[in-house]
């Protein structure tokens, strides 16, 4: 079958076979309706090569495939059993776990796309830096190195910030409110806040033991750290998007613009430092004594279990509690022999990207794998995993193993650490006894160190990217560096609104001229303020001398007819003003008619206004955005080139 | 090449309604059909062209036809016209 990869493509990335309600197809789209649009990748069904874009519009996700569509059809429908099986309403239980797990890799691995330029960019920053320190070249006092390293910390540090503009976009919401949530988990009066004593303690003597510095209207507040986290902002984010969503359709679109965000901010931030502080604090804490209890059974498995792990716990922002028993070992006994055996990550997921790089071999993997390799050489794992390993699932998973090995190796032969600071490849000299010197523990550190890098290797020949996981897997790493890929063929201009109100489907007004899509396809928009903008800059086409309608074309040539009401044309200009001539330039948003909605309602026309893209014969769709209420500056069409 | 002067008698002159059923006429045809008014030209099969004429009540307007199908075409567009928006 000629589509038989596409088809698969499709229905994996749609949500899987059990998502789909029903499907059908137009002249160039597929029409999916889903049992949870939420779970459509969007970034990846924009990205798949063979679909011109996706869009959720009318209750349905729509797959604009072009001409061919009806092969894809036919393909998909060969290939799964949405024909002929009643799909069943529950969701088989091991089809859930593992589509849960690949849900979640995939949600990371889409936040972190678009930030992997900047990652691996202060990846290698801090890998510099280390090899300035680690030899002397420069006094680590020194203002040069005070800035290079807020040069290498800006990203890492502020990871929240960036991550909740790409999850908020991800999730369906305004980015900026993810960016507000992310700075404001990270503000600098929190640290402030836990110093001195504490209110009181919760918990005492347990496991969970919590000191709390404050309370948000009586309710402890367990603070915690967020610098350079990762899950919480996400989730956070998630939620934000949910409750925008959610009160987008309550509130007034009078106070919407200010009220909206107000509204998920005193919610949200709240929110994420009373549940998600205490969640990952206990967690935290019970990983840690965990660690303690398996480190005094037996230090080899420890240094296993402590290496494979490190990173996922990292990413949960759960090492914390590790952290912790280790400044702890290193005031109280002068030595750490817990956290050193994660030492061996860097190097499990550098050998776990260099075989990725080899194995798929193309421009793409290399422009992000090869910084990812050598940041990860120093140390900062970050580019590796999120650039690379991660997203192709099979190489972390390797890279923990290998990691895993390592840390074994260190745990067996009792490497201690003496000193935070040397990471990578300087890692080692972290071991040295100041007092006695290198002994056996130094070099089985270096042995380890090699071990897992050799490890990861090995295992990613054998076990690495197959021929089938290589195209997947390519186009995953294709999506890393998509935004600036010139050979992107498709062009979707997205309009924005010239006027505010509900949408309604074209085909629901009974003007044929408009309905029957004769004019051109488009949409109506319900005004509930009597102002038209103009949605792209251009020029005015028409201006009708009965101030009822106009037509504007586009500097990109689209040409849009703005039609105010049904057969107003015969009020002859009364309730309209208009504020711009025929031919005269516009700028989006240029305010070009007023007109008086509840004068012309009065009259007993209909106000409904038809946006019509009159030369859609010249697109290959014209596809309306989401059906909902739309304010200035909302998207309503998308013109698909 | 053919062509045929019409005058609009429509009250409302040729607005969205009537330029969408003349453009959607003109483009059954090969033939490149062209109206003028007022000594500006555009072509009869983009409703934004039509409409970007103004073309009021009384105007004098003149359709063009060039191509294999010309004659057709004019006869087509013409029909619109007298149905429509005058003589």
């Amino acid at each position: 079958m000629k589509y038989e990869k596409l088809s698969n493509e499709i229905i994996k990335n749609i949500g899987g076979e059990n998502n789909v309600d029903s499907l059908y197809h137009c002249a160039t789209r597929l029409r999916f309706k889903l049992k949870d649009e939420d779970k459509v990748n969007m970034d990846k069904m924009n990205d798949m090569e063979g679909v011109v874009t996706t869009v959720k519009s009318g209750g349905q996700v729509q797959v604009v495939i072009g001409q061919h569509v009806g092969d894809v059809y036919k393909d998909i429908m060969a290939t799964t059993s949405l024909q002929n099986k009643k799909i069943p309403d529950g969701p088989e239980d091991s089809n859930e776990k593992n589509g849960m797990l690949n849900n979640f890799i995939d949600v990371i691995s889409g936040v972190f796309t678009p930030l992997l330029g900047i990652l691996t960019a202060t990846g290698v920053i801090k890998g510099l830096l280390a090899l300035i320190n680690t030899f002397g070249w420069l006094p680590p006092e020194s203002g040069t190195v005070q800035i290079l390293t807020i040069v290498g910390d800006c990203f890492f540090y502020f990871f929240p910030v960036f991550l909740g503009y790409t999850a908020m976009k991800k999730f369906g919401g305004t980015p900026f409110i993810g960016m507000a949530i992310g700075a404001a988990i990270i503000h600098p009066n929190l640290l402030g806040l836990t110093s001195g004593e504490p209110l009181y303690t919760l918990f005492s003597g347990t496991v969970f033991e919590s000191e709390v510095f404050i309370e948000f209207f009586g309710i402890p507040v367990i603070l915690v750290s967020y610098v350079s986290s990762v899950i919480p902002i996400i989730i956070s984010s998630y939620f934000a998007a949910k409750l925008e969503k959610f009160l987008d359709k309550r509130i007034s679109s009078l106070i919407k613009a200010f009220g909206l965000p107000m509204l998920v901010l005193l919610v949200i931030i709240p929110l994420t430092f009373l549940v998600i502080g205490p969640i990952s604090t206990w967690l935290s804490q019970l990983l840690g004594l965990a660690a303690s209890e398996i480190y005094n059974l037996n230090a080899t498995i420890f240094g296993f279990l402590y290496g494979a792990l490190i990173q996922v716990f990292v990413m949960f922002g759960l090492h914390w509690g590790f952290v912790a028993i280790s400044i702890n070992n290193i005031s109280t006994l002068g030595f750490d022999p817990v956290t050193i055996t994660g030492l061996t990550a860097g190097f499990g997921q550098a050998g776990a990207v260099l075989m990725a790089i080899k194995q798929l071999n193309s421009d793409k993997i290399k422009a992000i794998g090869y910084p990812a390799f050598i940041s990860s050489l120093f140390g900062i794992t970050e580019p590796a995993i999120y650039g690379v390993t991660l997203k192709l699932k099979r190489p972390f998973i390797i890279g923990c193993i290998a990691t895993g090995i390592g840390g074994a190796i260190m745990g067996f032969a009792g490497a201690k650490q003496y000193a935070f600071g040397a990471n990578g490849i300087f890692g080692f000299l972290n071991v040295i006894n100041p007092d006695t010197g290198a002994d056996f523990s130094v070099y089985a550190t270096i042995i380890a160190c090699l071990v897992s890098f050799v490890v990861a290797v090995i295992l990613m020949h054998f076990f690495g990217l197959k021929k089938d996981a290589v195209f997947e897997a390519g186009e995953a790493a294709t999506e890393a560096i998509a935004k600036n890929d010139e050979t992107k063929l498709k062009e979707v201009f997205e309009m924005t609104t010239p006027l505010e109100g509900e949408m309604i489907p074209l085909e629901a007004i009974d003007d044929p001229v408009f309905s029957s899509g004769a004019m051109g396809k488009g949409i109506c928009v319900e005004p509930t303020i009597g102002e038209i903008v103009a949605p792209f800059d251009g020029k005015v086409a028409t201006m009708f001398p009965t101030k009822h309608a106009i037509g504007l074309v586009s500097d990109d040539g689209v040409e849009v007819l703005i039609h105010i009401g049904i057969d107003t044309v015969q009020l002859e200009g009364k309730y309209f003003n208009v504020h711009i001539e025929a031919d005269a330039a516009v700028k989006k948003g240029d305010k070009l008619i007023t007109f008086d909605v509840q004068g012309i309602k009065d009259e007993g026309y209909r106000v409904t206004t038809p946006v019509i893209i009159t030369n859609t014969d010249e697109y290959l769709d014209v596809i309306p955005a989401e059906s909902r209420h739309v304010v200035l500056g909302d998207k309503l069409l998308n013109i698909v080139k | 090449m053919k062509e045929q002067t019409f005058t609009i008698t429509a009250d409302t002159g040729v607005h969205a309604r009537p330029a969408t059923l003349l453009v959607n006429k003109a483009g059954q045809y090969e033939s490149d059909v062209e109206v003028s008014y007022n000594g500006k030209s555009v072509n009869l099969k983009s409703i934004m062209g039509v409409m970007s004429l103004g073309i009021p009540k009384g105007a004098e307007i003149s359709v063009t036809a060039t191509g294999g199908d010309e004659e057709d075409a004019i006869n087509g567009v013409s029909e619109v016209i007298k149905e429509h928006l005058g003589e």
